[in-house]
């Protein structure tokens, strides 16, 4: 996938939003968005449910009778975990969303050693141990089909995501299973220094349109049911398309990560430009 | 409740068919999506990996199948039983051999006849019963009394009627007697005369005129001498038109005549040639485009065998009436002079009565009965008249005009059985004594005009051919259709064994009772027979169709009389369905359709939104 046009061109174009710190040394190269445990203050904010205790400015606690938190900058590593979802959902239609994915997990990867880091793709499928590539072997993603049956959140409630603590984590998956954004979101953002979540959807998934009567058939599950696609269902639909996608995106920002959705069909430089650059996961070099 | 039309019941297994489309029809096409949670509630979202749906019971569901089982009930024909009816057809049949005349539709009456009675006994339904009698001189019960169609039809399809012209009297008695309550029914090829059919009779006629050609005659004789066959045959055109015909005759494999015939209308060839001896049987053919019946267009010959009869002519020389008895033994064919120990029959004086009474071989003693003594005085002489036993076939055909009979004895002390006779004395006798015919000639030839009448040869010939008739095997060889068949037995065979002689012809075979003499009554059948004793052929002979009256099919006629309503019999009942059924199954099932219809429709609209 190194010699994807798309890929080489985004990665030529785009670099990583990341902050940087001019300090020495490989720790504390880069600076993450998310509280940390360094000794550089960043901000107060409101105590939400959740927030670490230890953190409370108890002296403006005393002043004012709010609960404020004082964040952190969190130095972060060049150690770089892209974790990327490998499951049959992604794989649908005619293969946009699969690629993008791919593509993504790719230039993000080239982007991270551009910069000196180490990335690794973590491949979130039915593989037992998971597979990873390392940079060198980028270039597997152009044979490697999604075909896992377990969603992302049986991998995580199973324990079978094996996370690199103090690392730059970087989820790409289009979401589309069962599941529980806050658990999902802590256990998968756990001991990162930075984390992005990156939701893939085709046109389809993202903005449907009245189609008329289908058997519908879930790529994994096998479930199917039929259904007239209709304004009325498709209401419905992105009605609960949308309450997931903020429940995602209430968990990342918790942790003061980043979540953005693409739609695949857009193409990879698109989505960079548009989507990735404006969340500021990446801008241009 | 019984269905005229059972097969109608099939259009029912459209139900199972329609259960079927609705079970593993694809109403909509797949679609395969991530995130099916999305779409649907979760109560909705079926199990995984099933295939087979529970059934739908939907309104389109019910009513394709209300229809459906609307249309199987009207196909069907359902139909009421009325228990109290008793339906009975007795049908009887023409047998006569013009029902098997074609027609212009090169179809049979006998097939109009079978579809008629087809046609009815449908309508009437399973529970009917039906009779059928052939007529003919001894009527047949075809089927029944009472059969059900299953039965009798299978019966039906066999049937080929091969009758001469018959009376029909005796089949119809059958039918009325058989019928009770039942409708009596006469299928026939021309509609009888007016009065002749009982009145409780419905007939009818499916006949059409129609050109036909026949054999009249054929009679296959042989030259004891030289045993060559000559075969005379008649062949007439029942048309009135001109006609033309080639005659084939085959034996075995083999052509050995084929003659082109030319006939004017209504007119007769007949014709006349030797067929080489040896043959066996031979088979006749006539092919006309203007023949529309075959049965009496195929006639098949069985060659004819030597029926050498031995005669000794035992009268001294010089004898009155000697010359004659020579001149008329001379004159007739298949006669052998023998002497006295191998003939058959012998001719000679009053002595012949006083030789081995034992001999069982014909004998024919010619007077003077005494030739001196107060009997030869007593003789008298006669003109008549002149009484005679006509069921003798030895006076067959004899006229005793104008003959002066003389030398006539008193025959007191002779027991005769009188077969000629002028009152008080016999003139012609066959003595009770003998066990074997023994007749008497009481005459003086020398003194009587006999010898030069008439009567003389045929009394003579008639002695010959009734003597002949009993010499060992068949009389001949070729039969008519209704024509007795006679055979005799020889003695050795007729003690030899109790068990009975087998007739055969084709694969059929009856038993026939052993006897002297055999009579076969008409088989009333074309074909070829085969008379057995065990393992052993005794003979061979063929029966054919000869019929002038069957073979002229210019007075056939199609034609209907209907049964006399006043008369005592009730009608043939068919319980109908009545009206109001039809309209509901009908209403029913269209009702049934549109909503359908309707319903479906409205799905699509809705699809399209």
């Amino acid at each position: 996938m190194n010699n994807d046009p798309d890929v080489r061109n985004a990665v030529e174009t785009f670099q990583l939003g990341l902050p940087r710190l001019p300090v020495a040394g490989r720790s504390g190269e880069l600076l993450g968005r998310a509280a940390g445990n360094s000794l550089e203050f960043q901000e107060h904010r409101q105590y939400l449910p959740g927030d670490d205790i230890r953190h409370l400015d108890w002296a403006a606690y005393g002043r004012t009778d709010n609960l404020i938190v004082r964040l952190y900058r969190e130095e972060t590593s060049l150690q770089t975990q892209i974790l990327l979802d490998m499951s049959r959902s992604t794989a649908i239609g005619d293969g946009a969303k699969s690629r993008v994915a791919r593509q993504l997990a790719t230039a993000m990867g080239l982007m991270v050693g551009a910069i000196g880091g180490h990335p690794t793709i973590t491949l979130l499928g039915d593989e037992q141990p998971l597979r990873q590539l390392n940079r060198g072997d980028f270039e597997l993603l152009v044979s490697l089909e999604p075909k896992g049956r377990i969603s992302l959140a049986e991998l995580t409630m199973r324990q079978r995501v094996l996370l690199k603590t103090h690392s730059a984590r970087i989820l790409i998956s289009d979401f589309l299973y069962p599941h529980d954004a806050t658990q999902l979101i802590r256990t998968l953002a756990a001991g990162s220094t930075l984390f992005w979540v990156v939701q893939v959807l085709t046109r389809f998934e993202s903005d449907p349109q009245p189609i008329g009567g289908r058997k519908l058939s879930d790529v994994e599950t096998r479930d199917e049911t039929d259904l007239r696609i209709n304004q009325i269902s498709i209401a419905r639909y992105r009605s609960r398309l949308h309450r997931l996608q903020e429940q995602l995106r209430a968990e990342v920002v918790r942790i003061h990560g980043c979540f953005v959705t693409v739609v695949a069909e857009s193409g990879l430089m698109e989505i960079c430009q548009r989507d990735l650059c404006k969340a500021g996961i990446l801008r241009p070099r | 409740m019984y269905f005229a039309n059972p097969w109608g019941l099939l259009a029912l297994a459209a139900v199972p068919f329609i259960v079927f489309i609705h079970l593993f029809q694809r109403r909509f096409p797949p679609l395969e999506v991530a995130g099916l949670f999305l779409w649907l509630n979760d109560e909705r979202v079926k199990t995984s990996g099933q295939r087979i749906d529970r059934l739908p019971v939907t309104w389109t569901l019910l009513l394709e199948l209300l229809a459906a089982t609307m249309l199987g009930l009207l196909l069907s024909q359902p139909r009421w039983i009325d228990s109290h009816l008793v339906q009975h057809v007795v049908v009887v049949l023409d047998n006569s051999a013009s029902m098997l005349a074609r027609d212009g539709e090169h179809l049979t009456s006998c097939d109009r006849a079978v579809a008629e009675v087809d046609r009815r006994m449908r309508a009437a339904g399973r529970n009917a019963r039906v009779t059928l009698i052939a007529t003919g001189r001894r009527p047949a019960m075809l089927a029944g009394p009472a059969a059900t169609w299953e039965d009798a039809a299978t019966i039906l399809a066999d049937w080929s009627p091969q009758d001469t012209r018959h009376d029909f009297d005796s089949a119809w008695d059958m039918a009325q007697q058989l019928a009770d309550s039942g409708q009596l029914l006469f299928i026939t090829d021309a509609l009888p005369e007016g009065g002749t059919v009982p009145k409780t009779f419905e007939v009818m006629a499916f006949g059409a005129p129609a050109a036909n050609l026949a054999f009249e005659t054929a009679r296959w004789s042989l030259d004891p001498k030289s045993l060559q066959g000559n075969l005379y045959l008649r062949i007439k055109n029942y048309s009135s038109r001109a006609a033309s015909a080639t005659m084939i005759g085959r034996s075995v494999d083999r052509e050995v005549v084929r003659r082109s015939l030319e006939f004017g209308p209504g007119a007769t060839v007949p014709m006349s040639f030797d067929v080489p001896g040896g043959i066996q049987q031979l088979v006749l053919e006539l092919e006309s485009p203007m023949d529309a019946l075959p049965t009496d267009s195929r006639i098949t010959l069985i060659e004819p065998q030597s029926r050498t009869l031995r005669i000794s002519n035992e009268l001294p020389d010089p004898f009155p009436g000697r010359p004659a008895i020579d001149r008329v033994l001379q004159s007739l064919d298949g006669i052998e002079v023998a002497a006295s120990d191998a003939a058959h029959l012998r001719i000679g004086t009053r002595a012949l009565a006083a030789a081995n009474p034992e001999d069982d071989r014909w004998r024919l003693t010619i007077g003077p009965i005494e030739l001196d003594g107060p009997q030869q005085a007593a003789a008298v002489q006669t003109a008549g008249p002149f009484l005679m036993d006509r069921r003798n076939e030895l006076v067959e055909g004899v006229s005793m005009e104008g003959v002066i009979w003389a030398g006539v004895q008193p025959t007191e002390s002779i027991p005769l059985n009188p077969l000629v006779s002028a009152t008080p004395y016999v003139l012609v006798g066959q003595s009770m004594e003998s066990p074997t015919p023994h007749f008497f000639l009481n005459v003086d030839l020398s003194k009587s005009n006999l010898v030069e009448s008439p009567a003389w040869p045929i009394l003579i010939n008639n002695m010959v051919e009734s003597c002949r008739d009993s010499l060992p095997g068949l009389r001949q060889w070729n039969y008519r259709v209704d024509e007795l068949i006679t055979f005799q037995l020889s003695a050795e065979r007729l003690g030899a064994s109790a068990t009975p002689l087998l007739l055969k012809s084709g694969g059929r075979e009856r038993k026939i009772a052993r006897a002297g003499t055999i009579e076969i009554p008409p088989l009333l059948q074309s074909g070829v027979f085969e008379l057995r004793d065990g393992e052993q052929s005794l003979g061979t002979f063929a029966t054919n169709f000869f019929d002038a009256a069957e073979s002229d099919l210019s007075q056939l006629a199609k034609g209907v009389i209907p049964r006399d309503a006043s008369q005592g019999l009730s009608g043939f009942a068919v319980s109908e369905s009545p009206q109001w059924l039809w309209l509901i199954l009908i209403g029913l099932a269209l009702s049934a359709l549109f909503a359908d219809w309707a319903i479906l429709r409205r799905d699509v609209r809705r699809e399209a939104l």
